[in-house]
């Protein structure tokens, strides 16, 4: 299922001393099934890009359509004046397409099919057990109470967390197993798209690395996933498409690598430590090719190459 | 002269459950950097409340500033201790920055005429000066603990603690944080700071490193020594820092690195030679 | 100008705004009496309700409020208010010698007197809010609670804890956002969960508050958890003394300002209390 924006805008309070402008005229295409990381320092829109895409948010103008689902904003535009006939009528259809009314169930069916993660979702659990806290969603979604319970287990056997966790209380568990059960609790509604907003914050890297994995995994497996993210690092080990944001704009859509080769200030963002030191030998004067570099063992196999060529 | 000294510490929050810190002993020296690395779970958060007197009842015994941590002394020793906790909202007490920074200066009864002028010192040295009528909603996260560091300064202390200040951060905050701390400490070489953190980037650039696993304290020594044992850290859930990894990748590939090259300038040079 | 949502500080500049806190509470307490007592003759109240009601339209003005918006952010009580307004109407009342004040609908009496009621009440909180709403949209909370610290000082002789008082209520001020933005976030991952908060009958809605309630207590739990310890470790001791770095300032515009209520205030007392008639006292005018 591909997402695409058209010409999307968003304005938070709009008319108050409050306004702020979140999005400008976005007009961008998600391919599906790839790992696409969206960028941009705090502030640049990201999370609000996200919220149009399951219908948390629906734009001031433009649009955006996820499969057949089109989110619009509430209110149709004006016809612009001085229109001939054709134009008028090409106007009207393309109005019809867009402005289709939306019932709950249409919203439901959409947000079951894209699953999102928000940052630090460990504090979205409130059931008795795990086991019911996964079952939550995919019950919110009509699945039937025992089918609900089978995915929720298999969810959180995806995510790690064996039977010993299913009948415990979310409550008593560590960080970041809460945050396995978090996640769990999307993945058991088997979602199509599934985003993620900072999933890593404030784990420690040996379990930001499995969470990442598990995203990688699930890609894998026909899912797009779309990762919400400072952490550069993430981007270049992970995404294989990424969008930068700054300003509510869209920047730039590319391969990570290629983002990674040039200098990054400008969307006060950082290069990923393998590139900034890449960049540096670089100005040092070896000249090594950073294209489709992923870890540290690749850098190291970059300069053993160069070091040969030269 | 050591700041810290901690003896044998053991301290469980349930008496049927394992110690969450087991029989620990250290010394953190004057005018250091020490960081305290271990997975999530491994004790190390404990370890950060007792040593900030939030916990009491523990076994062992803890020495700041040469007096033992008692429920009597704990006051007098915070007078010249500050902590900086890991969630950015949960320590902004004031209502904006200027009152945040106010705080600790009205617990310690410095007269109001008095205050300004400090608040106004303490927010530019952490770059928060044209923040200072903002509201902690309009503010990141990094710039949150800014303010918790500018009113930590503003006590003057001579011991800083960090339990995991950066872990909920992103880079760059975390990147500002750690600048402004490192320069804190080269314009005062006596300030020791104590960092509790899960980033070995941190810890490749502190002093001394002390590793925590299940409770126990198992490699402690300055970060090339620590960072050379990379099987076992990775057995306990812990990364190497870039610098390291890099290095043990080149060994792996047959590219012979001396010893002397120990820090990442030095392996520039020396692979672009 | 924007529409005002109840209780919500908007800041602008104006001297409505850079009034004393302490003065503003006292001049809505006042004013409140001055709009609740009763005047000798219904010219009289509504002579005074209309000067009132103008002072207001001043008072708003300044502050760059638009009455419309007020009147637009009490919207949700519009049932309420034409609901009151009915039942005074239908009420017979009537003073003495005023029995036969009253026209007919249908069959059924409708008293002058009650309808003049109903205007009177309906002026009545007309002013009323819109006073607490020039009070709460001009003044920083924060500077709200130094204004009740203030008030509440003279009950420590009493062994009231009023510092602690005032802390409660500055934390409360200073975590309303923090924890709105809790709602906001847990409310949406929720929604990304399939809870529809709007549609549904009332079992599934009271599930879906369940999922919201559960989560906001356990990290508001978290939050005042994290936050004593943060405070102790600052060095915050309840029982000691503390300086204070806001203090409130009475400047001579203030003085000004205390005067002109007092004024306004202390003449609908006077004409409350002596029952002074001013259109018979002066133009020989005797109405009702």
């Amino acid at each position: 299922m591909p997402i695409e924006f058209s010409r999307l805008s968003f304005v938070y309070n709009p008319k108050s001393p409050f306004q702020s402008s979140a999005l400008n005229d976005i007009s961008l295409l998600l391919p599906e099934k790839q790992f696409i990381a969206i960028v941009g320092r705090t502030g640049s829109g990201k999370s609000t890009l996200i919220q149009q895409i399951n219908a948390l948010l629906s734009p001031t103008s433009g649009y955006v359509q996820i499969g057949d689902f089109i989110n619009h904003p509430e209110k149709k535009p004006k016809r612009p004046k001085g229109l001939n006939d054709e134009e008028k009528a090409a106007f009207k259809k393309e109005e019809r397409r867009i402005y289709q009314k939306h019932k709950s169930k249409d919203i439901k069916a959409l947000r079951k099919r894209v699953g999102l993660v928000f940052q630090f979702p460990e504090y979205q659990l409130f059931e008795e057990t795990v086991e019911k806290d996964v079952a939550f969603g995919p019950k919110n979604f009509g699945v039937k109470k025992e089918d609900a319970i089978r995915s929720a287990h298999e969810a959180l056997l995806r995510v790690g967390l064996d039977e010993s966790f299913f009948q415990r209380s979310p409550f008593e568990l560590s960080g970041g197993e809460k945050r396995k059960v978090a996640i769990a609790g999307i993945l058991a509604t088997s979602p199509e798209i599934l985003i993620v907003d900072e999933p890593t914050a404030g784990l420690d890297p040996a379990a930001a690395k499995e969470t990442m994995e598990l995203f990688t995994k699930i890609r894998d497996a026909g899912t797009t996933v779309i990762l919400v993210t400072h952490d550069m690092d993430l981007v270049a080990t992970y995404a294989q498409m990424v969008v930068v944001m700054e300003n509510g704009r869209v920047e730039k859509t590319c391969a990570p690598s290629e983002l990674f080769g040039q200098d990054l200030t400008q969307y006060s963002l950082q290069n990923p430590r393998i590139f900034d030191f890449a960049l540096r030998l670089k100005q040092k004067g070896l000249t090594i090719d950073t294209e489709g570099i992923r870890s540290v063992n690749d850098l190291a196999e970059a300069i053993i190459r160069s070091k040969q060529n030269g | 002269m050591n700041i810290i000294e901690v003896e044998n510490l053991t301290y469980s929050y349930d008496k049927n459950e394992k110690n969450a810190v087991d029989g620990v002993s250290f010394s953190v020296p004057e005018g250091k950097y020490v960081t305290l690395i271990g997975h999530n779970g491994s004790g190390k958060s404990t370890l950060a409340k007792l040593l900030s007197g939030l916990i009491a009842n523990f076994e062992g015994k803890i020495t700041i500033f040469g007096k033992e941590v008692k429920k009597n002394t704990i006051h007098e020793i915070r007078k010249k201790m500050g902590l900086v906790f890991q969630n950015p909202d949960n320590q902004f007490v004031g209502s904006t920055v200027r009152d945040d920074i106010a705080f600790g200066l009205e617990n310690r009864q410095v007269k109001s005429e008095e205050m300004d002028p400090i608040i106004d010192t303490y927010s530019s040295k952490v770059g928060m000066k044209d923040f200072l009528d903002k509201s902690p909603e309009n503010l990141s996260g990094g710039q949150k603990q800014r303010v918790a560091i500018a009113g930590v300064l503003a006590m003057h202390p001579e011991l800083i603690i960090y339990d995991e200040a950066t872990s909920m951060l992103d880079p760059v905050g975390k990147k500002e944080i750690l600048d402004i701390t490192f320069n804190l400490r080269n314009e005062n070489p006596k300030l020791t700071v104590l960092s509790i953190t899960h980033d070995v980037e941190e810890a490749y650039r502190s002093d001394y490193v002390l590793v925590m696993n299940a409770g126990k304290l198992v490699l402690q020594g300055t970060p090339q020594e620590v960072f050379a044992h990379q099987e076992e850290l990775r057995s306990i859930r812990l990364d190497a820092p870039f610098f390291f990894s890099l290095k043990q990748a080149l060994l792996n590939r047959g590219i012979s690195i001396p010893d002397e090259i120990d820090t990442e300038a030095k392996l520039e040079d020396f692979l672009c030679r | 100008m924007a529409n005002f949502t109840m209780g919500r500080y908007v800041p602008y500049d104006s001297w409505v705004h850079r009034m004393d806190p302490r003065l503003k509470i006292y001049a809505l307490i006042i004013m409140m009496v001055a709009i609740f007592i009763n005047y000798p003759t219904w010219t009289m109240t509504y002579t005074i309700l209309g000067i009132l009601f103008v002072f207001t339209l001043i008072l708003l003005w300044s502050a760059r409020m638009k009455f419309t918006s007020l009147l637009k952010s009490l919207s949700g009580l519009w049932f309420m208010v034409v609901f009151l307004l009915v039942i005074y109407i239908l009420v017979p009342r009537y003073s003495e010698g005023n029995e036969d004040w009253y026209f007919l609908i249908g069959n059924f009496k409708v008293y002058w007197e009650s309808l003049l009621e109903a205007g009177k009440v309906f002026f009545r909180l007309v002013v009323m809010l819109s006073l607490s709403l020039v009070l709460t949209a001009t003044t920083k909370p924060l500077a709200l609670t130094d204004g009740l610290d203030w008030y509440l000082s003279p009950l420590r002789w009493l062994g009231v804890p009023t510092p602690i008082l005032a802390m409660i209520i500055s934390l409360a001020l200073r975590f309303i956002p923090t924890i709105l933005e809790d709602v906001q976030r847990i409310l949406k991952a929720q929604s990304s969960r399939g809870v529809d908060f709007k549609h549904g009958h009332i079992f599934a809605k009271f599930r879906a508050i369940i999922s919201l309630i559960i989560p906001l207590f356990v990290s508001s739990f978290i939050r005042s958890d994290e936050l004593a310890n943060a405070m102790e470790c600052r060095g915050y001791d309840p029982s000691t003394k503390r300086t204070k770095y806001r203090k409130l300032h009475f400047r001579w515009w203030d003085l000004l300002e205390f005067v002109i209520v007092s004024a306004i205030v202390a003449g609908c007392l006077t004409i409350c209390i002596t029952g002074f008639d001013a259109y018979s006292f002066f133009w020989g005018l005797s109405l009702k």
